[in-house]
């Protein structure tokens, strides 16, 4: 039987990395004693996939990972069972079952929604209109030319088409976080009702991954600030592509 | 929400910041103020070391069950943080409350090697606590340490408040019970607090005794400031191992430590009475636990920790009684849940090579002999009771069974070396290699065989037979490495052997501190002050800053390093009644000079000293 799980990562939690995360898991898995389907050989291994690794410092409600059982498991007691053994700062949202012929996340994924803010506000941002700004750099650009640092060396490459949705606002617009599982607001970081908060949508996945942190810079340059930006980034959800929409990885 | 201690941005500017924020998986929560007093416990090196300790976690345990004490964690800083640290003037903070060290009741030092040294003063300066016992005011934290180490506290006594001797299970209730009222009389005063824990057994409070030295640099005499200051200090030994605490649910790391597993101690001390162990002396006697206690303990460890894979810690595994009993009950019981079963130090015959090959793949594991000599009159000297029959038998029947990998350990500069003893290594490799084309048809053989040998370079440690021997200085033990290497290239098969062998710097200062005296500290804390620590890391030793060290405090490391012992020379650890006994250890230095070997505990009572401990193997 396989499964896909939903699970946030806030809190102190994000200074977890990746492959300690994949542990992290494999042990509870094993405190909570779900019959995780295991590998052959002499280190057998649970079976098990994350959607798509997170970056140490970024929080998230979107999480997704596969695994495999080896007899039927009842979901709502086996979120329940997980849920006993999480730390502060990680919780199993929701799990379903997935068919045989299901893609598995890591494959599938195609795009995350992100809400950023600012771990520093730049005096220069704060004279601005961020909604008018972010949409005159996202719309009113036919391309988004950025230098993009890759394993060869650096090449340009035009963002635009591999964001899909961007927008931003203050902390006064709530529309922005509200919805949220997760309490984003931080008192290290800039949220106050001033601040900027932004929604930003883009390509993700093994293909044209691209991280916040490029988008921000190219946005920066756009607006004529010179310094690096330094945000927060809180991963909403992750979809993959059923043409032509986006859809839920865990839908 | 969880406070850290550290900002967002100096979390994200370091290496692994997972070691700094706490919330592991059976940690401790418990509310400071609802407690009498506040424990901090510290290995001092990285977090990845120090979680993979044992002993921290028995402590833990053990500190936590009391509802009036809360004891924390701390590790060393990583050289990254710690520069922002000093940089910005942030106090070191522990692990569970991430509340700063200074504010703690004690700070608990656990020393589990001589090149940790410096990393105490690391830990001490971080946490803004003045560095020598005699500028602590009495709102700083009792600064006690412990461990192996401990059993030549010397030159690092002016740095602690309290040394204790032996196994923490024993009186640290007594400490807290004697802290605790005095802290509630409302009138604390250090040195009073002090001077009544030297009462306490095993406590070691160094500002209580002086040390006067003949002309020749040794020690005349070492004595107590007061009159009810105890002369000696008595080793604290658990004598019911089953009774005393264990850790069944240990925190669970979330960086990957060096010992990702759970872990079963299933006996303390050694029989066996190699000369040159520390460990097989300062932990006698052979106390082990009972099957069915660590069958149940192994149980409650995997479910509460989910750990995948398990391992048992002993001194000489092979020894445990009931070893067939406790591995059967692993691979019947673990194996199936998916538990890897990771045995080490097991002697090499039909039994351990059966329990190997249902554990571990054969083709990529290596069986590994520690015959620590290659000849024979060597292996008598040190009272390794392995012959060449054992390790030729033992590595036939491997071979048989399909192993065609060998690790062997050896060690340079024992006493009476010489350059025989030393060729000798390379030439046991060889007939282990030929052994193998002899009893491997071609056919049958997966390659050629690999026979690694590693040498490290021995270091004479207090309350050893081997206190009394002279070491050598770097190029000497160079030099020894080399005619091994050379001999190793003249051999038959030496493309099926290999040779590895230990840096030299460190093993000279290893030997400066293991026997070293009072006056060693002030070199330690010169070195500490002019950028030197994590010396135990070979990226951050440098030895120049300890050849200025000892030239800056005056102290000629030949003195600790080049001199044989005179047999009834005044060691700086003599105060300490550690079980085994000076006429013991004088018997076995002199047996040792004649190559006479000794039988183990088992065989028979050897007279050690450790029997007025009155428990474990000394009651068969």
């Amino acid at each position: 039987m396989k499964i896909r799980l939903r699970f946030s990562k806030y809190n102190t939690m994000k200074y977890i990395g990746h492959l300690d995360m994949l542990r992290y898991f494999q042990k509870a898995f094993r405190r909570a004693k779900v019959p995780m389907k295991y590998s052959e050989g002499f280190n057998p291994h649970p079976v098990m996939s994350f959607a798509a690794p997170l970056g140490v410092g970024v929080t998230s409600e979107g999480e997704y990972m596969d695994i495999e059982v080896t007899q039927d498991v009842d979901l709502e007691k086996l979120v329940f069972d997980l849920n006993q053994q999480m730390v502060e700062g990680v919780d199993v949202l929701s799990a379903m079952v997935l068919d045989d012929h299901t893609k598995k996340a890591m494959a599938a994924v195609t795009c995350a929604k992100y809400v950023i803010y600012l771990k520093k506000n730049s005096n220069l941002l704060k004279n601005v209109d961020i909604a008018a700004s972010v949409k005159s750099f996202y719309e009113d650009q036919s391309e988004i030319l950025v230098v993009k640092k890759t394993k060869k060396g650096e090449k340009e490459v035009d963002l635009k088409p591999f964001i899909f949705d961007f927008r931003g606002s203050t902390f006064e617009d709530r529309t922005f976080y509200q919805d949220l599982k997760v309490d984003i607001k931080n008192d290290e970081f800039c949220c106050e009702a001033t601040d900027p908060v932004f929604v930003l949508q883009v390509s993700t996945g093994s293909n044209d991954n691209i991280k916040p942190e490029l988008v921000f810079s190219a946005l920066y340059r756009y607006l004529g600030i010179e310094e690096e930006p330094v945000i927060a980034i809180h991963r909403v959800e992750l979809y993959q592509k059923e043409a032509p929409d986006f859809i839920s990885l865990g839908a | 929400m969880r406070k850290l201690f550290l900002s967002d941005e100096i979390l994200m500017s370091v290496e692994k910041s997972a070691r700094y924020i706490g919330n592991e998986v059976n940690s401790i929560k418990k509310n400071p103020e609802d407690v009498d007093l506040r424990f901090c416990m510290c290995f001092p090196d990285v977090y990845e070391i120090g979680m993979s300790h044992l002993g921290i976690q028995i402590l833990y345990e053990m500190m936590n069950r009391r509802e009036d004490v809360y004891c924390e964690r701390v590790y060393s800083p990583w050289p990254d943080l710690h520069k922002i640290m000093k940089e910005q003037d942030i106090p070191l903070f522990s692990l569970e409350s991430q509340d700063p060290i200074k504010n703690f009741d004690m700070l608990g030092i656990t020393l589990q090697y001589e090149m940790c040294y410096t990393n105490i003063l690391q830990i001490l300066d971080l946490s803004q606590i003045p560095l020598l016992t005699k500028d602590r005011r009495d709102e700083d934290p009792i600064i006690i340490g412990g461990g192996p180490c401990v059993y030549n506290p010397e030159p690092i006594a002016i740095f602690f408040d309290i040394l204790y001797i032996g196994e923490g299970e024993i009186s640290y209730n007594a400490l807290f019970d004697l802290y605790i009222s005095e802290r509630k009389s409302g009138n604390f005063n250090r040195e009073s607090f002090l001077r009544k824990a030297a009462q306490i057994p095993g406590l070691y409070v160094p500002s209580l005794y002086d040390v006067t030295y003949k002309e020749d640099g040794t020690i005349d005499e070492f004595f107590p400031l007061y009159e009810d200051v105890p002369k000696t200090v008595l080793r604290q030994v658990v004598t019911d191992m089953d009774a005393s605490p264990y850790p069944t649910k240990p925190i669970v790391p979330f960086v990957q430590a060096t010992q990702d597993r759970a872990v079963l101690e299933i006996q303390r001390g050694c029989i066996r009475g190699c000369r040159f162990c520390q460990a097989g002396m300062i932990y006698r006697p052979n106390r082990e636990r009972s099957f069915e206690v660590l069958e149940g303990y192994a149980k409650e460890i995997l479910s509460s920790t989910g750990h995948d894979e398990i391992s048992l810690s002993s001194l000489s595994s092979s020894d445990y009684t009931q070893l067939p009993e406790l591995v059967n009950f692993l691979i019947d019981d673990c194996c199936k849940d998916g538990v890897n079963i990771s045995l080490p130090s097991l002697r090499i015959d039909a039994f351990s090579l059966d329990v190997m090959s249902k554990v571990q793949d054969i083709k990529k594991s290596s069986v590994t002999f520690a015959p620590e000599a290659g000849s024979q009159r060597m292996r008598n000297v040190i009272n390794k009771g392995l012959t060449v029959e054992d390790i030729l038998g033992g590595a036939q029947k491997a071979f048989m069974g399909g192993w065609n990998k060998v690790k062997l350990y050896f060690m340079l500069g024992l006493p009476s070396e010489t350059e025989e003893d030393m060729k000798a290594i390379p030439i046991l490799g060889n007939e282990i290699a030929a052994l193998y084309y002899d009893t491997v048809p071609k056919e049958q053989r997966n390659g050629k065989c690999q026979i690694t040998m590693s040498t490290s370079f021995f270091v004479p440690k207090p309350f050893t037979p081997f206190q009394w021997a002279r070491m050598y200085g770097k190029d000497e033990y160079l030099h020894r490495a080399k005619v091994v290497n050379d001999t190793m290239k003249e051999q038959l098969n030496h493309k099926s052997l290999r040779y590895q062998w230990h840096h030299a710097d460190v093993t000279v200062l290893e030997g400066i501190f293991a026997r070293g005296d009072r006056k060693v500290g002030d070199a330690i804390l010169y070195a500490y002050e002019h950028g030197q620590f994590f010396d135990a890391w070979g990226e951050f030793f440098d030895v120049k800053n300890w050849d200025d060290a000892f030239a800056a405090c005056g102290i000629d490391p030949d003195f600790y390093i080049m001199r044989e012992r005179d047999i009834d020379e005044v060691f700086p650890w003599d105060f300490i009644e550690c079980g085994v006994t000076k006429e013991f250890l004088k018997r076995e230095w002199l047996r040792s000079k004649e190559g006479l070997v000794t039988k183990n505990c088992k065989m028979q009572c050897n007279g050690c000293g450790c029997g007025t401990f009155d428990c474990g193997i000394c009651l068969r």
